[in-house]
């Protein structure tokens, strides 16, 4: 007989302190967050004074909407190439590589990682930079004459994000596709089916949900981080996640800081809606 | 129920009066009253659901009685310390502990009472010996059968030396033919030993097998008490009929009652019961009452010596025996006979039984109207 | 299975780009060594000798060593009281259930998917009007806010997988609850709490931006990386960069085998 989950005294004591660390430490800041853009700053101090002038300069300047096209731009070329190379990714070890091996190479691909973010936009910037590995091979291939400007482009920024990126979609979408029943493949290719036709319309479909999850990381990231485009995006064009910590560091205007994260935060959960509204997979009506 | 009066001086092994259990809104317990002589084997039987592991957990002290006294020789578990009871229990799935190895899951018991190592190991080693898993010792629990650790989980307990061993399901992850040797291997432990035994299951054949005494629960409540034989051949309720094995229950109607002996009137015949279970006494008479009878106790035989005239409406072959599906002037009924004649399908025979097979029985299951 | 998976030719196909995709991601981290060990100290190409000298040049670096120990410090107490939180939460909500759980879980593991220029925010303007100073105890306050909930979902499984008459037979058997913890449960649960600490750790260790907005003056080892960065490709910071990615990777690799000789 399935006795009674109670739960007692003991389970909140043991309970409460997360929780409530949780709670004063990490909501209540963003409550603080959220109202700050609403609120004035004199001096140094934050004055709970009720105001919508910080939104009011948030949409003011032209060069503050650039930033937020060029964060758009980005997480669009984002959405792109991380799920195809992700995909591809994904398919390839669950498909080509010896189960046996597949952990292995899992690690291999996380291990990277699982460092200071810094320190890889620091790496890329020295691959990417004049005398990095690309120009050098770019130039000894003779493509090119002399060094290309890659570092401090949106292209690098790109690159970079692409390249730990694609490893999440790639690790989302595998943990979902070396679960799919390999009979489902068996019994379309049965009925016919060539191995494209399987991918578009067995796998593809069943992995739809980690698509959609990993992509909500992508939007997050595409908006929200700032070393990489700091680092290799250089200054010009901005993103918006740079605004955001320029406002802080640089010129200590919190309040407008706050505005920028609300706008920041409201791409993020616009984007992501729209993604999730891919359709899952559903059969369509036989007229 | 009927609590049996024992009159020595010495405390019974287990005693519970008047016991209830609540979890909130559902009455696990209600109201049981047993009384167990040491060193006896008593199974408690019964579906899901119905109280027995409860029971168990009473009297392991691991939950205390909402009302009612729960005493394990004389002393009230959920009042003292595990080291101060009598009891020791073996879980479901055994719950041995996985981060140590055979050695020291036995000795674990003697480790936490402050036995010095060498000792608790030899006598852990002893007992290992003693239950036939010599050179196991060094095993970890993932690495042994299911027949093995519950052996593990036995010495565990049996280190301790406790007066009655509480066992809950112990063989219920194993398979029949484990089980069958399992049964036969607690038993003789068992009676080596001389200890009281409270074993816990839901399969009547293993609580036949193992058992002096077999408490058929259901929904919390003692349903009836008595030695195997006499509950599997005198079951008191359609429920203990039904749970115990295969049993034929058919309406009947009492037509006279002289002293134990009822005359039954069934679908056209009539056949006496000697033993009416007491149920004479609460009847009126003529009044409905429902006859139980086990398919191995009807036999099927030619059609003018039998007391009854039958229809085959089918057959199994079951291997040793056959079984037979009847009707008999619009009852259905089972027959298991052994298989020197084969009657086939929609020929007429003859059935035969001995009135003392027969049981009278309350119903006290909500579809009760024929057999199974 | 021959006609669900890819024909010879394309697998190898995939498997030849499977190869150069790792390459990709590992073209970063060598980069890093190369230039960690290259006595060319304007860039990392061309190669100009193997040396030594930016590892040894590391104490002289103005502000290194102190940053390497703040760092160290504060993921040490991060990991303390992250994987304490995580795993007291974890045990005093196991195998129970109770209303609003889907909720709370999610709040509770909701800080790992947020990002973290907004947490530093968050946390900068939420200090500054409590009146907590800038410095390595915000940074701890911060890091640990991020890394607790992730011990908690590291170690709540292997709790929950604990069998609940795991306890109730140590119990039986004469254990007073110390012993049970003790000798029972603990030992159960190391695996999973000793994961839970090497992440937390090297969680704290690497994280930047948080650390940036409220450590101030008090430099973590990765901010100091930071202020480096601004002034270009500098080979000592690429040595303790290495050092560093190592030291990561590493303790990512030992937290994983430790984790796998679980039980529960």
């Amino acid at each position: 007989m399935r006795r009674e989950r109670r739960f007692g005294v003991g389970t909140w004591v043991a309970f409460l302190p997360l929780l409530g660390w949780q709670v004063v430490f990490y909501a209540v800041p963003f409550g603080v967050l959220a109202l700050a853009s609403f609120w004035q700053l004199e001096g140094n101090r934050l004055i709970p004074a009720w105001t919508l002038d910080n939104y009011a300069r948030v949409f003011s300047k032209s060069f503050y909407f650039d930033a937020w096209i060029e964060s758009l731009w980005l997480t669009i070329a984002l959405v792109a190439t991380v799920s195809v190379i992700g995909y591809a990714v994904a398919y390839t070890i669950v498909f080509c590589v010896p189960p046996r091996w597949q952990p292995v190479v899992l690690l291999a691909m996380v291990a990277p990682f699982w460092t200071n973010y810094l320190i890889r936009a620091y790496g890329w910037s020295m691959v990417l930079g004049g005398a990095g590995p690309v120009n050098s091979v770019l130039q000894a291939l003779g493509l090119i004459s002399q060094p290309m400007q890659l570092l401090y482009t949106p292209l690098a920024t790109r690159i970079g994000l692409t390249h730990f990126l694609s490893v999440v979609m790639a690790l989302f979408v595998y943990a979902r596709m070396v679960s799919i029943d390999r009979r489902l493949l068996e019994a379309a290719a049965d009925l016919g089916a060539s191995r494209w036709q399987a991918f578009r319309e067995v796998v593809l479909p069943l992995t739809v949900t980690a698509l959609k999850t990993a992509l909500a990381v992508v939007i997050v990231w595409g908006f929200a981080d700032y070393v990489t485009p700091a680092v290799l995006g250089g200054q010009n064009p901005r993103v918006f996640a740079q605004l955001v910590v320029d406002s802080i560091q640089r010129n200590a205007n919190w309040t407008l800081g706050a505005s920028f994260a609300a706008m920041m935060v409201l791409s993020i959960l616009f984007f992501s809606a729209l993604t999730s509204r891919i359709p899952a997979p559903r059969s369509q009506d036989l007229a | 129920m009927v609590a049996l009066h024992a009159t020595q001086a010495e405390p019974a092994a287990v005693e519970l009066t008047d016991v209830v259990k609540r979890f909130h809104a559902i009455t696990a317990v209600d109201g049981v009253s047993i009384r167990v002589e040491h060193g006896t084997v008593v199974t408690w039987l019964g579906p899901s659901g119905c109280g027995k592991t409860t029971t168990l957990r009473l009297l392991a002290g691991l939950e205390q009685p909402t009302s009612g006294r729960v005493l394990v020789w004389g002393v009230d578990p959920a009042r003292v310390s595990a080291r101060e009871r009598s009891t020791s229990m073996i879980f479901q799935e055994y719950a041995l502990f996985p981060h140590l190895n055979v050695e020291d899951n036995v000795a674990f018991g003697l480790k936490v009472r402050g036995v010095g190592r060498e000792q608790r190991h030899r006598r852990a080693r002893e007992l290992l010996d003693l239950l036939g898993l010599g050179g196991f010792e060094r095993r970890m629990p993932r690495e042994l059968s299911g027949g093995q650790r519950q052996r593990v989980a036995m010495a565990r307990s049996l280190i301790l030396e406790p007066k009655v061993l509480l066992l809950d399901e112990p063989l219920g992850a194993l398979d029949a033919q484990v089980r069958r040797q399992l049964v036969d291997e607690l038993r003789s432990l068992q009676r080596r030993l001389g200890l009281t035994f409270i074993y816990v299951t839901h399969d009547q054949a293993e609580a036949m097998a193992l058992s002096d005494r077999v408490v058929v629960m259901n929904r919390g409540r003692v349903v009836q008490d008595g030695p195997p034989d006499v509950v599997y051949r005198h079951p008191r309720t359609s429920f203990v009929a039904r749970f115990l094995g295969d049993c034929n229950i058919v309406d009947g109607v009492i037509r006279s009652i002289e002293g134990a002996t009822a005359y039954v009137e069934l679908g056209g015949f009539g056949t006496v019961c000697p033993e009416a279970n007491g149920h004479c006494a609460v009847l009126g008479e003529p009044a409905p009452v429902k006859v139980a009878l086990r398919p191995e106790d009807l036999r099927v035989v030619p059609e003018k010596d039998g007391r009854a005239r039958a229809l085959v409406l089918d057959h199994t072959f079951l291997g040793s025996e056959i079984r037979y599906q009847l009707d008999v002037s619009g009852l259905r009924v089972q027959a298991m006979t052994d298989h020197d004649v084969v009657h086939e399908a929609r020929t007429w025979v003859g059935l035969q039984w001995r009135d003392e097979q027969l049981s009278i029985v309350e119903d006290d299951l909500p579809d009760v109207s024929a057999t199974i | 299975m021959r006609r669900i998976t890819p024909r010879v030719s394309l697998g190898s196909g995939l498997l030849a780009f499977l190869g150069l995709y790792l390459g990709f991601v590992y073209i970063p981290m060598v980069m890093v060594a190369v230039s960690a060990f290259n006595h060319n100290r304007l860039s990392a190409l061309p190669w100009r000798g193997f040396t030594l000298e930016w590892f040894a040049n590391i104490p002289v670096e103005p502000g290194l060593l102190d940053a390497l120990r703040n760092s160290l410090l504060v993921g040490i107490a991060v990991a303390f009281t992250a994987t304490t939180l995580g795993s007291l939460a974890a045990y005093g909500l196991r195998r129970r259930e109770f209303r609003g759980q889907g909720a709370i879980l999610a709040f509770l593991a909701s800080p790992i998917a947020v990002p973290w220029v907004l947490l530093g925010l968050g946390f900068l303007l939420f200090f500054n009007a409590v009146g907590v100073p800038p410095g390595l105890l915000a940074v701890w306050i911060a890091h640990t806010t991020f890394a607790a909930p992730l011990a908690f979902m590291i170690i709540r499984p292997s709790v929950n997988a604990l069998a609940a008459n795991l306890e109730e037979a140590a119990s039986d058997l004469g254990a007073s609850s110390r012993q049970t913890l003790m000798d029972v449960i603990l030992p159960l649960l190391a695996p999973a709490l000793a994961a839970a600490v090497l992440l937390t750790f090297t969680l704290s260790l690497d994280e930047f931006i948080m650390a940036w907005f409220v450590c101030s003056f008090d430099y973590t080892l990765p901010v100091r990386i930071w202020s480096s960065l601004k002034q270009g490709v500098s080979p000592s910071i690429s040595a303790i960069s290495l050092i560093m990615l190592c030291f990561s990777m590493g303790t990512l690799v030992v937290a994983l085998a430790v984790y796998r000789r679980r039980t529960v």
